[in-house]
């Protein structure tokens, strides 16, 4: 019975969130990005007010939490505009049809095995679902729960998750790795309705598939990982990288609100996405020039998330991070290196995405630098390189141990970078029959 | 300054044909990928289908979920420390039993020893020649009374 339950809060978050996004967008977007990123905007919702109701005191319960869902249901219902474009079926080929016929078996196949498990990822169990769990009972976030279980990680996904087993009334943690699930279907989502902008729905299939089919992605988004967090911090990156290009290309400040409450959102995810934020406010404030208090403002409420669970960590006692026991060794650049570049060619993890970024950067690597997202992929890169420089654990363990889940966080933007430089190299001569897109953002 | 620049003759059109080669294998790979992971469903997975959630615990925590009953049972929700090497067991009991206070001796602290001492020791342990986790053995530890080795099997 909890299982359809489940399932409808998760079409709802996707349906609610995309009726605001489509009210607070200026254009008609397409249909899918709406979806992809009106999940995103829900999920944002429901973190920001767990967090609020936690710093203030008020116990978080079904009743509240009940009501929280049903407000925005109801406000997104008759907020629904015009531009919400219902989708229609097109005309596409067999090839098309062959792709999403692959893509909804994908689907279909992790959310199944999402949900045929019990949780079983230990990192999911020892910090992410622990977290949650501890939320749950004590109503709200609690510090105790950092020092008892000694990480310092940040309590975004655990807050959601918490969420719904407040809505559920109970700790229903084989029901609820449907949410990851959620996070996979919603990478696509965006994927799909961002690459589409640029290209044909055949390129925009394929690379979609070319993501959907990634066993790394794959075990995280319902087999055998469900339960970690990397999946949904790189859904929070994507949505980042892909919205602050639509700022690039629009200036429309309310892709720039959005960019922003993705990359703070994606700090309280994991700790790699406080580097991440960085980065982007780096990036970003090349792109706002000249600066004005209007686009300022913008910036704030994301500014102000990230900001809030920096000054949590920072005043209150709290789990140190490891890296705080740790120093740079330089001597370690040739090992971390070494092994960082084995994994590129991990084709049973990754297929052939690095390879194909490799022959992208050799190829036309003025024109992929030159590219948002490609950018914050590759800063992050190198924030990687430099953790396990200073990691005060064995380097060598640590990079086995953690850099496919690291590599998993940039993924999606590497797959919508390399799209994009397909994109510009197979339309000068192709099989893949590459016609110029609707709308160009290049 | 692109390397195909350096190429003798037909540069603008090499690229565009690598790059149609390594997507068509990139595809044909995760399309074999696709349809192997999709059968496993109906292979490796499909006696999942058929258990309810008792069986499907133990079938997914084994060993450690009869711990976990075993405990439940004997400590009543008390703190207790787990002698072990195995960290998997300390996490998986740490996640499943939680509010119940779960202390590992490779992460213990002189704090949690002050500030919530455990009432119980725990010490899982394998039976020779059997490579699986078949006992535990439970110490009160305010009284040092052994509550006994409860074999799982």
């Amino acid at each position: 019975m909890i299982l359809p339950v489940v399932i409808i809060l998760l079409i709802s978050l996707f349906l609610s969130g995309s009726f605001l996004l489509s009210k607070i967008t200026p254009q008609k977007e397409n249909f899918f990005f709406l979806l992809g990123v009106g999940f995103g905007v829900f999920v944002i919702i429901i973190m920001s007010w767990m967090l609020i109701f936690s710093w203030i005191g008020i116990p978080i319960e079904r009743s509240n939490a009940t009501l929280l869902f049903v407000s925005i249901v109801i406000a997104s219902l008759f907020l629904r505009t015009k531009k919400w474009p219902f989708p229609s079926v097109p005309p596409i080929g067999k090839f098309e049809y062959f792709l999403l016929l692959l893509i909804t078996s994908l689907v279909a196949f992790v959310s199944l095995e999402s949900v045929l498990r019990l949780p079983m990822g230990w990192d999911g169990l020892a910090t992410w679902l622990l977290q949650a769990k501890a939320i749950y009972l004590a109503h709200g976030l609690d510090r105790e729960i950092f020092f008892y279980a000694q990480f310092d990680s940040p309590p975004g996904i655990g807050l959601l998750v918490a969420y719904f087993y407040t809505l559920l009334g109970g700790v229903e943690d084989n029901a609820v790795l449907l949410l990851f699930s959620a996070f996979y279907v919603a990478c696509i989502f965006v994927l799909y309705g961002s690459i589409r902008e640029f290209t044909n729905r055949r390129v925009a299939l394929i690379f979609v598939f070319l993501f959907a089919s990634l066993q790394s992605v794959i075990r995280q988004a319902g087999r055998f990982d469900a339960g970690y967090v990397d999946l949904p911090l790189a859904y929070f990156f994507l949505c980042a990288g892909v919205l602050l290009l639509r700022y690039k290309f629009t200036s429309k400040p309310i892709f720039l609100l959005l960019s922003f409450l993705f990359a703070g959102m994606g700090s309280l995810i994991k700790n790699e996405g406080v580097v991440f934020f960085l980065f982007f406010l780096l990036i970003s404030i090349r792109q706002m020039l000249p600066l004005r208090l209007k686009k300022i403002l913008h910036i704030l409420p994301g500014l102000l998330i990230f900001l809030a669970w920096l000054i949590y960590k920072t005043i209150g006692p709290f789990y140190p991070s490891y890296l705080s026991h740790g120093h740079l060794v330089l001597e370690r650049v040739f090992l971390v290196s070494h092994y960082m570049f084995i994994e590129f060619f991990r084709i049973d993890r990754w297929n052939l995405i690095w390879i194909f970024l490799l022959i992208c950067s050799v190829a036309i690597w003025r024109r992929l630098l030159s590219l948002l997202t490609f950018q914050l992929a590759l800063f992050q890169l190198l924030a990687y390189f430099v953790i396990y420089l200073l990691t005060p654990l064995d380097a060598l363990e640590h990079i086995h141990g953690s850099f496919d889940r690291l590599l998993l966080h940039i993924t999606p933007l590497v797959i919508f970078s390399v799209a994009f430089c397909a994109y510009d190299i197979l339309n000068k001569k192709s099989i893949f029959k590459i016609k110029h897109a609707k709308r160009s953002t290049a | 300054m692109r390397i195909s620049r350096y190429l003798p003759k037909h540069r603008e059109a090499i690229f565009p044909w690598i790059f149609s080669a390594v997507l068509i294998v990139w595809i044909s790979f995760s399309i074999f990928r696709t349809g192997y992971n999709v059968a496993k469903l109906f292979t490796q997975d499909s006696h999942l289908f058929f258990l309810n959630d008792r069986q499907k615990t133990r079938e997914v925590y084994g060993d450690i979920e009869s711990m976990r009953q075993s405990l439940a049972l004997i400590t009543k929700g008390e703190p207790f420390l787990l002698v072990t090497n195995d960290g998997e067991i300390y996490f998986f009991l740490r996640y499943l039993l939680y509010p119940q206070k779960v202390y590992w001796t490779h992460n213990v602290t002189r704090e949690d020893e002050y500030l919530h001492p455990w009432k119980y020791v725990f010490y899982p342990y394998m039976i020779p020649g059997v490579n699986e986790k078949h006992a535990v053995q439970i110490i009160d530890r305010t009284t040092d009374k052994n509550l006994g080795i409860i074999k799982q099997k």
